[in-house]
């Protein structure tokens, strides 16, 4: 089967990350006959309000290399002045909401290795061992470097939970 | 003579194929065109690709025989075809998002972990059945499922990783089964 022609549209919507619709232009029946659609500007408009209702702003038509392939911040795309881009305080929030989750995942882990560790009857340093790794996931949530990150590619790099250690 | 049914469990389909004069169109009449009754879908599919993009087919509705469109008698059939997907879409997650797809007008990205696939014909009903897959090659406890945001023309599809987050596979796929809306 050929890859459809496809048309991608960039759509703002509000407190929404941007959205980006790809309309087909080409398609094929059973029977392999050619079904072409004339994308006119009422089609276009058809199909965003199929996806989101009346809930989107505006909307621009783009080209395949204009979408960004990372898409490790893709919740924080916008389109601002004809360029996708990703917006660095949306991109902070993300990168802190995600550090959150897996250090929340850890010291769910960790209290669970406590309390083996008491029933245990470990011996003091591992309890202290595992006490200084728990007070660490806490503090790594409010790692300043991720604020002070001064480009996505920089953000991006920062992985607060990489230097604790786990068993 | 080729009667088509597109189920094995009940006419669904009424109709009559017959290479009934010199002008009909069929793809292959020295073969002849022939279905039997309760030919699997498979068949029927077989059937329907070897018909010409255009001109009209021999068909008998309610004992009448008449010339009609076969765009049109096909479209008939697809709407009364259960047994085929009247929707499927293999898509990426990236820049060249839709690799193969039938009946899809749009495949909408509005954010991580999530794809809209809108109908280029709805369905009939809301009751019809979706299957959402995902593929990833970064991640080994990732599934997809369908919301509730269900329509006629459309459906969201998510990809959840690791049992609570949104989060990209590497590919999208989607089947639906269903009644398609009469044209």
């Amino acid at each position: 089967m050929a890859i459809p022609q496809q048309l991608p549209i960039a759509v703002r919507r509000p407190n929404a990350p941007l959205a980006i619709v790809w309309i087909v232009l080409e398609q094929r029946d059973r029977r392999g006959a050619p079904m072409v659609i004339n994308p006119t500007l009422a089609y276009i408009e058809s199909q965003i309000r199929a996806a989101f209702g009346d809930d989107w702003q505006s909307f621009r038509v783009i080209e395949a290399r204009d979408v960004p392939t990372d898409r490790t911040f893709r919740d924080a795309w916008r389109d601002r002045d004809g360029v996708i881009e990703v917006d660095l305080p949306a991109a902070k929030a993300l990168h802190r909401a995600a550090v959150d989750r897996r250090a929340a995942a850890r010291i769910e882990a960790l209290e669970r290795q406590v309390v083996t560790a008491l029933v245990t009857g470990a011996p003091a340093s591992r309890m202290a061992l595992l006490r200084d790794r728990r007070l660490a996931l806490l503090a790594a949530r409010d790692d300043a470097r991720i604020d002070a990150a001064a480009s996505v590619d920089e953000l991006a790099a920062i992985d607060p939970l990489a230097s604790i250690a786990d068993d | 003579m080729a009667t088509i049914r597109s189920s094995p469990s009940g006419p669904l389909v009424d109709a009559v194929l017959a290479p009934i004069a010199s002008e009909t169109v069929l793809a292959n009449p020295e073969s002849d065109t022939a279905l039997p009754v309760g030919a699997p879908s498979s068949a029927l599919l077989d059937f329907l690709s070897a018909l010409p993009a255009s001109g009209d087919i021999a068909v008998r509705r309610a004992g009448e025989w008449q010339l009609e469109p076969v765009n049109d008698v096909v479209a008939t059939l697809l709407v009364e075809s259960p047994g085929m997907p009247a929707v499927f879409i293999y898509s990426p997650v990236n820049s060249a998002p839709i690799l193969a797809s039938y009946n899809v007008a749009a495949s909408v990205d509005p954010g991580a972990g999530l794809r809209d696939i809108i109908f280029t014909r709805p369905f009939a009903s809301v009751n019809y059945c979706a299957i959402a897959g995902v593929r990833s090659a970064t991640q080994t406890t990732i599934r997809s499922q369908t919301t509730t945001d269900v329509t006629v023309g459309s459906i969201r599809i998510m990809s959840v990783i690791e049992n609570a987050n949104l989060g990209d596979p590497t590919n999208w796929y989607l089947v639906a089964f269903g009644d398609l809306a009469p044209l």
